[in-house]
């Protein structure tokens, strides 16, 4: 057993110290001493948050399974150790051998949302790390970055070594063997950074110069170097059945958000939701086998004695075997009385007969996700659910006991007017309606219906990238449209109305599309105290505009200005297949109205294709 | 099935709270594959319970619950099925079927052991003859040991001294269960070897926990307690039989059938 980093007085005196002392059931034990590299993966928010995520789970497997190397896990320090880590001098340290993270090779961040960038300063500077990667050597951890928010790494270019864009399990092999090699041969960090710039899907953003015009646009992104690439590819699996996936996921001892076994059934979405980012990063959509799942998820089950298994995918109901794992996990898991849990399904006869089986009717609520509250909006973001299928999924819902119904939409998306904002109140009393047309003594009580909204971010690699988002001012009125709406319906009393916080969807805008101006600016609002920034009762709005205000950021030259074509945006130097002329073309077709079919409709040439594999090559006779 | 577990708790598993190990055997039973039987209703649960919370900073050896399972696994399988899937700080110590009509851990609870080394940095003194005058001179003096007790509903005053069954120093560790080596040099190093010894009341009438003791010490001494200047290790459970006038503590493990 290791020494805790901590003393006995402060592990007695912070909340959960089981955050900090590691020895998880399946948490990988090696002597550090015994090997070439020693890293560790790091989500940077608080435990029950970081280890709930999956993709720690995989890279952490898939490194650990080389003999040469030595992951280890890092989350973000809570508030309260924050303060006795600065206090008492105590460098960040690793959970299972307890080292100090300034002594790893590798220290990689993963970027899940862009609230969570000041809690990566935090870990540099707690790990005792220098900043800004300019002022690192050999004495130091390599740091790098992957992630979802790595497709616009800007805002975070100067505290990065490199960014590896894409899927981990492809080409972080070659990251840690070059090390190797340079580390034999002598050569600088510079080298290093210049060599790995070379393998295909890494980003070293030192190596590349950016000059601006004088409205504050980009003139040009250019790299400083020949050999350096101009463009950077993302990196995927194509055969996503057959790459290491963890069969002894390690197993927390404190409740964390996701306690449960996770199965991912597919990468990608068919869709193409003009408002989301995964959708179009991810491409092409691409199935596991569905043998390989039922052996992962008994594999699994045992090993860490979880009590639930939850599938994970961007849509569920896409999964084309999908009745045939549902019908094994069922068999699979009563025998151990395991829960299974589905998220992300399609309300249709299928999945309400499925969910009937898994989950206490009475206990539990429909989810529905229109986004938008008219079929026009609807069209113009390409969601292709139509009022028509929710009403009869709730009305089947209903008819079989169900009695509560969580609608989740986005305000502030673009073209929206009133009308728009208006019908999500109608929306919701067509369901009620719908609800109370079922005969008194055979429904039951009350329904309930949740409505909650989220403000729109437009995000880098979507069609709506170059829209003009909301001012704050906007977004809270347009909510207000909402309740007000609400309050005139007939059936008000079984609704309930929720909206985010407006402050938060600002500064997220802001970081989304951000430039690496901004690098200078986070630094600042850090050094000013803003912390845990995707946390409520920590989000200090008044800090940032402060910031702002210092640094003379032009809030709204990043939110509600609208780019052009023409416009070079930060992330332009990625290729994630999906080509900018689809995401325009996408654009337009939004802006009149139409829909796009889906992938498995028919293809609408986003250049996914060029991978060479996933649902591009499907026989689409073969399925609907 | 009624079986009963004992298990012992140490080093960094200490931080990990009553609720959380619960929850740790639960799924440690899966892995295991242990039959153990389940509430009926939609969300079934395992039908265990244990027998008495453990403070957080507190190791052990004497930690119990009892189950349901379907069969009964012999000893030895079930001990190494168990110990093959815990981490490192937990021991199964003991695994066996207790009699369908024994009153189960929790309502049985009615002392505990304990075992407290001192560490060096503390006020009161680790050398045994130091120790044991002062141990000594203290019950003698109080034959009331009033304590402020923290409640539910406030705080409120009791005397101690009728439930302390037993205190007494010991030259060294004593207990059944042999931690291991590299943690017992390591605790030897910060305590020495002198052991206080109690034996407290337990249980949901009268409990008094270990601190609640030491805490009076300290105050004797005219020091401050603090928490982490002891080292505290439950040793075992103890339930009450026999007449009130003369009755006997037998350890919760005795009722396991061999």
């Amino acid at each position: 057993m290791q020494k805790p980093a901590l003393s006995d007085e402060i592990l007695m005196k912070i909340e959960k110290p089981a955050r900090y002392i590691g020895n998880e059931i399946n948490s990988i034990v090696k002597e550090k001493n015994n090997v070439d590299i020693c890293m560790a993966m790091c989500f940077p928010d608080v435990y029950e948050i970081g280890m709930s995520y999956l993709g720690i789970q995989i890279l952490y497997d898939m490194f650990n399974r080389r003999e040469d190397t030595y992951c280890e896990r890092v989350y973000s320090p809570w508030l309260d150790l924050d303060q006795i880590m600065r206090e008492e001098q105590i460098p960040l340290f690793t959970l299972e051998t307890q080292q100090p993270v300034k002594d790893l090779d590798f220290l990689g961040i993963t970027l899940q949302y862009e609230m969570c960038y000041t809690n990566v300063l935090q870990i540099l500077d707690l790990a005792q790390i220098p900043m800004f990667s300019k002022e690192r050597t050999w004495e130091h951890p390599l740091v790098m970055g992957g992630g979802p928010c790595s497709y616009n790494p800007e805002p975070l270019a100067d505290f990065f070594d490199f960014f590896y864009i894409g899927e981990g399990e492809t080409v972080y092999h070659e990251v840690l063997d070059l090390y190797k090699e340079y580390r034999r041969m002598g050569k600088s960090r510079q080298e290093y950074l210049r060599a790995v710039a070379g393998i295909s899907g890494i980003y070293v953003p030192s190596l590349y110069e950016v000059t601006y015009h004088e409205d504050g646009t980009i003139a040009s992104f250019e790299p400083k170097y020949p050999d350096v690439p101009k463009t950077v590819t993302k990196q995927i699996a194509m055969d996503v059945s057959d790459i290491c996936y963890p069969e002894k996921p390690v197993v927390p001892f404190i409740k964390v958000t996701q306690d449960r076994v996770v199965l991912e059934i597919l990468r990608g979405c068919i869709r193409g939701c003009r408002f989301c980012q995964a959708g179009m990063l991810y491409r092409p959509t691409r199935e596991r086998d569905v043998e390989v799942l039922k052996h992962y998820a008994k594999v699994m089950l045992k090993n860490t004695g979880h009590e639930e298994i939850s599938l994970s995918s961007l849509s569920s109901s896409d999964y084309t075997k999908l009745p045939e794992l549902v019908d094994f996990l069922i068999e699979e898991c009563s025998k151990q009385r395991v829960n299974i849990s589905l998220p992300s399904l399609r309300i249709d006869a299928f999945s309400l007969d499925v969910m009937s089986k898994v989950q206490d009717v009475k206990k539990s609520s429909l989810t529905f996700a229109p986004e938008a509250g008219s079929q026009r909006l609807r069209d113009v973001i390409n969601k292709g659910l139509t009022e028509e299928v929710i009403l009869h999924g709730a009305g089947e819902a209903f008819e079989g006991g169900w009695n509560r119904v969580k609608l989740y939409f986005m305000l502030g998306l673009p073209t929206e007017t009133l009308e728009d904002r208006k019908n999500i109140a109608y929306l919701a009393e067509k369901i009620a309606e719908r609800y109370y047309e079922i005969p008194k003594d055979q429904r039951n009580g009350k329904c309930q219906i949740v409505v909650s909204t989220s403000f729109f971010v437009p995000k880098p690699f979507t069609p709506f990238q170059w829209v003009r988002m909301c001012t704050k001012e906007e977004f809270l009125e347009r909510a207000k449209n909402v309740n007000d709406t609400i309050k005139e319906q007939l059936n008000k009393k079984s609704m309930k109305y929720n909206w985010h916080e407006a402050d938060v969807t600002i500064l997220e805008g802001i970081l989304a599309r951000g430039d690496r101006r901004l690098g200078k600016v986070l630094l600042r609002a850090y050094e000013k105290g803003c912390l845990y920034d995707s946390w409520s009762e920590s989000f200090h709005y008044s800090l940032w505009l402060e910031t702002f205000e210092e640094m003379k950021v032009d809030v709204d030259f990043y939110t509600t200005r609208e780019r052009s074509y023409e416009e070079i945006l930060p992330w332009d130097f990625i290729d994630c297949g999906v080509t900018k002329e689809f995401l325009w073309r996408e654009w337009e077709t939004a802006q009149s109205e139409r829909v796009t079919k889906n992938c498995r409709s028919g293809c609408a040439g986003c250049g996914a294709m060029k991978f060479g594999g996933g649902v591009c090559f499907e026989d689409k006779s073969a399925v609907c | 099935m009624k079986i009963r577990v004992r298990f012992a708790k140490w080093g960094m598993m200490k931080f990990i709270g009553h609720l959380d190990m619960m929850r740790y055997f639960q799924k440690a039973m899966r892995r295991a594959e242990i039959d153990i039987c389940y509430s009926t209703g939609y969300s079934p649960h395992q039908i265990m319970s244990f027998a008495q919370p453990l403070g957080v900073g507190v190791e052990s050896c004497g930690e119990y619950f009892d189950m349901e399972t379907e069969t009964l696994l012999p000893k030895e399988e079930a001990l190494n099925r168990l110990n093959a899937v815990m981490a490192e700080g937990v021991w199964v110590m003991d695994y066996g079927k207790i009699a369908e009509d024994a009153p189960n851990s929790m309502s049985a609870v009615a002392m505990a052991e304990y075992e407290i080394g001192i560490r060096n940095k503390a006020p009161l003194p680790n050398e045994f003859d130091e120790l044991e005058a002062f141990i000594k001179n203290f019950l003698e003096e109080h034959q009331e040991i009033i304590v402020v007790k923290k409640t539910k509903k406030g705080e409120k005053e009791l005397d101690i001294r009728p439930h302390l069954y037993l205190v007494e120093v010991l030259k060294e560790p004593g207990g059944t269960f042999s931690f291991p080596f590299s943690y017992q040099e390591e605790e030897a190093e910060q305590t020495g070897n002198t052991r206080l010894h109690l034996k407290l009341a337990a249980g949901s009438a009268v409990n008094i926990k270990p601190n609640l003791v030491l805490e009076a010490l300290c105050k004797a001494a005219g020091e401050t307690y603090n928490f982490t200047d002891y080292a505290i290790k439950r040793l075992d459970l103890y339930g009450k039989e026999g007449p009130e006038e003369a009755p006997v503590y037998p350890s919760l493990g005795n009722m396991i059938e061999t």
